[in-house]
């Protein structure tokens, strides 16, 4: 009975859930899939939000599942799921702006779609021109919600990482967003 | 810095709170998690799997087929085999640098020498045929007198129960020559019986020639091989002249090849060296009575002409 439980509990830490979700998956389990894109879509989408324009997010956010769902087959460790498909979510937004001109049309689709608030944007914007450590982490926390300990689980990073990435970061974004309402 | 905006513990950072409310709407919103396309894994790895057990299913069957088809067991006597098994319809060929042996549990064993090539004609258990292209076997046959069979260019060698070499050069022309028992050549009608410490040869579009014993007078030897080729009196004439008693054979063979105007002193040679029997008549002979023949060959003192017919009627027509 104490190994039953002790199993149980062996189980239910993260990365040994997170390695079966992924083993279940890799063995074509749509449903284990579905729970890590649930598990982990705002980090996805928070990497993408703080490299690429708002209206293509969320499509890459599909591009990236995609992606690793394909090729789920060549990640050896379960566990190392999360920081595999962070880098995956930073590879594509690379991409994107390798392949993409700096000035796209504009179709119906983005059209029909509600705009976000300009002065979202706008903070966004300012997010986005902080150093690559800082952006991610401030938009992973102040966009889509994730909690410090959460960012370092998802990213990969250490804790003491995220954290001093929050408190640098959010201290610039201060100034930056002072400076600019002095303007 | 304040717990908060770790953790979202403690006290609120109101100007936390206020970036928190004006970045929402452009946060990831929950909706119906998207339907993935099957993964190519959840068919494709159970597809190969199965195709792979199937595959490894029918390579278990093919190879019990072929463990229990009858086949020649091959084994290297000299350079590397490419294969260990030689079933009907293959072929071996030995270079300039390897000799091959086969084997059959229950027929015999053959050994190729260089430069040789042999494929298996038949494996039935009432004949085992093999053929000769060309090279030379060694052969050393247990199976019962009349199954064992060795197609040359230009003749069969019909196993009688004996060890022998056969030699086929390029021309296809072969050679046989007996050590134990007793073979058979055989082509078009044609048929000689070579004994043991006898040889023949046999040519394409002649057939078997007349057997001779090795040890025979070199004179003889040379005639019989120019007769084999020409068919001419004077070869007759010097069979005749040099054949020792045990040579008998090769005037028996003789006299059913010659022309029927020679049939007389080749006849009158023969009885000079064996004892005729009552039955046969010069006459009878020259008309080509083969009764007659046939008593001539029981007078050899090589075994009676009916063991010889024997072999014949279990020999696949």
């Amino acid at each position: 009975m104490e190994n039953v439980i002790a199993l149980y509990a062996l189980s239910d830490r993260p990365e040994h859930r997170e390695r079966s979700l992924v083993e279940q998956a890799r063995d074509g389990s749509r449903v284990a899939f579905g729970e890590l894109y649930q598990q982990h879509v705002r980090m996805v989408h928070g990497l993408l939000l703080a490299r690429v324009p708002h209206s293509e997010v969320d499509d890459m956010v599909q591009d990236v599942f995609l992606l690793a769902f394909r090729r789920l087959s060549s990640l050896k460790d379960g566990a190392a799921f999360p920081g595999w498909l962070a880098t995956i979510a930073r590879n594509l937004s690379v991409d994107y702006h390798r392949r993409t001109p700096k000035t796209a049309e504009i179709d119906e689709s983005m059209l029909r779609q509600m705009p976000p608030p300009p002065e979202a944007l706008g903070v966004l914007e300012t997010i986005r021109n902080l150093p690559d450590a800082y952006r991610e982490t401030l938009v992973l926390r102040l966009v889509e919600g994730l909690t410090g300990p959460e960012i370092a689980t998802q990213t990969g990073l250490t804790p003491d990482s995220v954290r001093v990435n929050l408190h640098r970061g959010m201290k610039m974004l201060r100034e930056k967003l002072e400076g600019r309402a002095a303007l | 810095m304040s717990e908060y905006l770790w953790d979202k513990s403690g006290e609120p950072d109101p100007e936390i709170q206020k970036l928190e409310e004006l970045l929402a709407p452009l946060a990831h919103r929950a909706g119906k998690t998207p339907k993935w396309p099957a993964l190519r894994r959840s068919w494709v790895y159970p597809a190969l799997a199965i195709a792979a057990s199937v595959i490894v299913m029918l390579g278990a069957v093919w190879m019990v087929v072929e463990r229990t088809r009858p086949a020649w067991r091959v084994a290297s006597l000299q350079g590397t085999p490419s294969v260990t098994r030689l079933a009907k319809g293959e072929s071996l060929r030995t270079d300039a640098h390897s000799r091959a042996r086969l084997n059959m549990q229950d027929v015999g064993e053959v050994e190729l020498e260089p430069n040789s090539r042999l494929s298996v004609i038949s494996v039935r258990p009432e004949e085992q045929r093999l053929a000769l292209e060309s090279g030379t076997i060694h052969a050393l046959i247990w199976a019962p007198p009349g199954r064992f069979y060795v197609n040359t260019p230009s003749a069969q060698a019909v196993d009688l129960g004996c060890q022998y070499t056969l030699h086929v050069d390029s021309s296809g022309a072969g050679l046989v020559q007996v050590s134990v028992g007793w073979v058979a050549f055989e082509s078009n009608g044609y048929e000689s019986f070579i004994p043991a410490t006898a040889a023949c040869v046999t040519r394409p579009g002649k057939g078997p020639g007349i057997p001779y014993y090795e040890d025979a007078p070199r004179p003889l030897i040379e005639a019989v091989h120019h007769f084999d080729v020409y068919g001419d009196a004077g070869s007759i004439s010097t069979v005749l002249a040099d054949a020792r008693t045990r040579d008998a054979i090769s005037i028996w063979h003789l006299l059913r090849r010659v022309p029927v105007q020679d049939r007389g002193r080749v006849y009158d040679r023969l009885a000079q060296l064996i004892t005729v029997p009552s039955s046969v008549t010069h006459d009878g002979i020259e008309a080509g009575d083969t009764k007659m023949i046939d008593s001539l060959w029981d007078t050899l003192d090589l075994g009676n002409t009916s063991w010889w017919r024997m072999w014949k009627s279990r020999a696949p027509k």
